[in-house]
């Protein structure tokens, strides 16, 4: 049976969502993290090794969210839901935002997604991009009273969005905004075209999917986590071991930006706030006219950190055993939120994240 | 009577006096400044020039300030103190360097020079590791300044030295690159290095975008201070505000942590990461039960029931590792809204600033400072109990060395976090003459006539 793009569901019925959490805890501590944030909370241990059910209700709210959790890859989970996408979104960010919780989400940069517009072994078809840049938090209050803060939404879908794509990126004014934020792609089997998945994905880890086929998205999911992994895999292999006598050990990552930061203070600011989207709680110290330094504290995981800043590029010291999603999301967040081109480059293996 | 700082301000050599607080900072100021230098170029830091790193030269255990004692020849019973040994192993080259602000002193130059020719020194004190004996060790000096030393009576006519001068390309060089002009350069401007390779990389330049690391080097005596203090600042805003999710080790509670009697305890359910490590944690239970309360508990078919009410935490007591531990293997409810300080000694601080920031250089550093960040933790804890977070932190009973901090819930956070700032800025003014003082009694130590040396 073909479904269709605009596929009306039934009232009741809703499309399956899949969340990766990116986690450093043990599930059996879920009850910790949970705790005072709704009415009622139930962790159920299921059969399955690994599996539990999560029954949320907030009363205030009248909301009742379920999820199912896999925690067979330890540091990946998946969440599988069926709910309503905004009483889902809405729970889910409110558990994994938690201050410390050490459950953080996957932060796709620019490239990765784009990696997915084609699944090499599968059939795999464009169907829509959406992007969007933001420059509100790099802003200044003047920018933003008088509405000056560069923003910019595009969403698309068919067959030319992938020109549309290709046109914008290359555009001199625009190719600093071009920041993807979701893809819609079709992938079927090659031997056979009726197992198929419409599958969203978001650069935060969320996907959204219908089809015929679960084992499509199970696997596309796999693909999704498997690169990312490997991106984290150089980032934590490479961290600094302060304590070592071995300079090699000690080597920054760089982010690059491929647009000068005119205002440094300004910038240094927003990325130090433990707002959204950045979290990190940092003191900043000028050491040259055009040189910070910034000592902080990722507020998703508590680990410390210090980062040089530059108008040019900026160097992240993230000592030994921290989390290294604290870079991608760094990464991702200055995207979307001041350049579209910036990378980060992890110095010893010479790999560049885009 | 005359103070320790005002013996260390008289010259002995003639030359410039340095009459005030706020001369002797800018001098140590374009010191250290010149060391860091020294160190980023030796280091494959990216964004700035890696020459003597990428020559095989490497910073070690005492490259920075090492104490050489002379115990032969007219020299004897003196010492002097290099700022930088950076040793090449593979060639048996060591470079001493000699950063210069002001001008140079025979009497220092002089053991240079005996130093040079006799490298044995090195290897019999074991100023620096070696895993295999070098057969011919040499020694450069290589003075390195700001100022043209050529011109410099005492080092001018000495073949025997390398003289390096550091300057700004003013006007920026643009004939590669417009966009990133070369702005400071190395220049060789006296004497050649024993290792021919050396003679060869200069002038080692640098471009507007490249710049030293300011985190693997921070110790400038100004910078350092407030950087050190902010670090310091960090950590206790984290203490008082981050992980309040799970009692850990240290907290404090308003009330008292109990297990309940009747409370029964499943092996099966114990809050392990590894089911692996079920048995091993079961035990670690049976053990520390046994310590906390005996015959307070039945244990049966691999579960514990709890007979009687068992205190583990009485409030206003510190929680300890083993009890934290156990509340969170059985997965004990603590109110965690009754959490109210947090302990810790200024070793755990002091600790944690050695593995989580860029304290680890003073690995580097002579032996004798050692203990440099730990004397400073608790000078600066006590500065900050005293003034800016009067009635956040304070020191828990006489003699004890450990310390409090209160912990701020959500709604004080923002006050909080305003008030830390507001530290930082007022100790950047006051700190600059403490730290000063401090500085000197730790890196001038008047017991030797090191401090001689240290007169530039």
């Amino acid at each position: 049976m073909e479904i269709l793009e605009e596929q009306k569901l039934e009232p009741d019925q809703n499309l399956v969502k899949t969340y990766v959490v990116e986690s450093n805890i043990s599930p059996k501590f879920l009850q910790y993290i949970f705790r005072g944030l709704f009415s009622s909370i139930q962790v159920v241990s299921l059969e399955d090794y690994m599996l539990y059910r999560i029954d949320i209700e907030d009363k205030e709210k009248r909301l009742q969210v379920h999820f199912f959790l896999d925690a067979k890859d330890k540091r990946f989970w998946r969440v599988f839901t069926l709910d309503k996408a905004q009483d889902v979104d809405n729970t889910y960010n409110k558990f994994v935002n938690q201050i410390k919780s050490r459950l953080d989400k996957l932060w796709l940069s620019n490239k990765l997604l784009e990696k997915f517009l084609n699944v090499s072994f599968k059939d795999t078809y464009l169907r829509s991009i959406s992007i969007k840049h933001d420059e509100t938090p790099l802003s200044t209050e003047e920018e933003k009273r008088e509405n000056k803060v560069s923003k910019l939404k595009i969403d698309g879908s068919g067959e030319l969005v992938n020109d549309l794509l290709n046109i914008i990126k290359r555009h001199d004014r625009f190719q600093h905004m071009v920041r993807l934020t979701k893809i819609g792609i079709k992938i079927a089997e090659k031997e056979d075209r009726n197992k198929f998945v419409l599958e969203d994905l978001y650069y935060w880890g969320k996907f959204t999917v219908k089809g015929t086929s679960l084992d499509e998205h199970l696997e596309f999911v796999d693909n999704v986590v498997s690169t990312y992994r490997n991106n984290l895999k150089y980032i934590e292999d490479s961290l600094i071991d302060y304590s070592s006598l071995d300079w090699e050990k000690k080597i920054p990552l760089v982010y690059e930006f491929k647009k000068e930061i005119s205002d440094l203070e300004l910038f240094v600011k927003a990325i130090t706030s433990p707002k959204e989207p950045f979290r990190i709680w940092g003191l900043a110290k000028k050491v040259e006219n055009d040189m910070y330094v910034v000592i902080g504290t990722d507020l998703h995981n508590g680990d410390n950190f210090s980062l040089e800043v530059t108008p040019w590029w900026a160097r992240l010291y993230l000592p030994k055993g921290s989390c290294g999603n604290t870079a991608l999301r760094l990464l991702t967040n200055i995207q979307q939120s001041y350049d579209a081109k910036t990378y980060l480059e992890v110095p010893q293996y010479g790999v560049k994240i885009r | 009577m005359e103070s320790r700082l005002d013996k260390f301000l008289q010259p002995k050599q003639g030359g410039i006096q340095i009459r005030s607080l706020e001369e002797l900072a800018k001098f140590q100021k374009a010191h250290t400044k010149l060391m860091n230098i020294i160190l980023n170029l030796a280091t494959p830091v990216t964004k700035f020039p890696s020459t003597f790193y990428e020559k095989g030269y490497r910073i070690v255990k005492g490259s920075i300030e090492p104490h050489i004692h002379f115990k032969q020849g007219e020299l004897r019973g003196k010492s002097v103190t290099p700022d930088i040994l950076l040793p090449n192993y593979e060639n048996e080259h060591i470079i001493t360097f000699e950063c210069k602000s002001f001008q140079a002193n025979p009497e220092q130059l002089q053991k240079y020079l005996y130093l040079a020719e006799h490298p044995e020194l090195i290897l019999d004190q074991a100023v620096i590791p070696f895993r295999e004996l070098p057969t011919n060790l040499q020694i450069d000096i290589s003075y390195f300044s700001h100022k043209d030393l050529t011109n410099n009576s005492v080092l001018s006519n000495e073949e025997g030295i390398q003289i390096l001068r550091i300057i700004a390309v003013d006007p920026p060089d643009k004939s590669n690159d417009p966009t990133n002009p070369i702005v400071g350069k190395i220049e060789l401007v006296q004497g050649e290095y024993r290792n021919p390779e050396l003679n060869s990389v200069f002038p080692i330049t640098w471009r507007l975008k490249e710049k030293p690391s300011y985190v693997l080097f921070p110790f400038d005596p100004s910078q350092d201070a407030e950087i050190f203090q902010i670090h310091i600042i960090n950590k206790l805003i984290e203490f008082a505000t981050l992980g309040q999710e799970f009692p850990t080790k240290g907290m404090v509670f308003s009330k008292d942590i109990i297990i309940p009697k009747g409370t029964t305890i499943k092996k099966e359910k114990l809050l392990v990461d590894d089911p692996k490590e079920q048995d091993e944690k079961w035990e670690q239970l049976l053990n520390t039960l046994e310590k906390i309360a005996p015959g307070k508990y039945e244990v049966k078919d691999e579960k514990i029931k709890i007979l009687e009410n068992i205190l583990l935490l009485k409030a206003g007591n510190a929680l300890d590792e083993m009890r934290a531990e156990l509340i969170t293997l059985i997965g004990l409810d603590v109110d965690m809204s009754t959490l109210t300080e947090r302990e810790f000694s200024p070793g755990e601080l002091a600790y944690e600033l050695y593995t989580s920031g860029p304290y680890s250089i003073y690995q580097f550093f002579h032996r004798e400072y050692k203990n440099l960040i730990l004397k400073r933790v608790d000078a600066s804890l006590k500065r900050l109990s005293t003034g800016p977070l009067k009635g956040y932190l304070k020191p828990q009973k006489r003699g004890k060395r450990v310390w409090r901090i209160k912990i701020i819930d959500k709604k004080q956070l923002s006050a909080f976090r305003d008030t830390c700032e507001k530290a930082v800025r007022e100790l950047e003014s006051k700190f600059k003459v403490v730290y000063i003082d401090e500085y000197i009694k730790i890196f001038f130590p008047p017991q030797t006539d090191t401090q001689d040396d240290k007169e530039r």
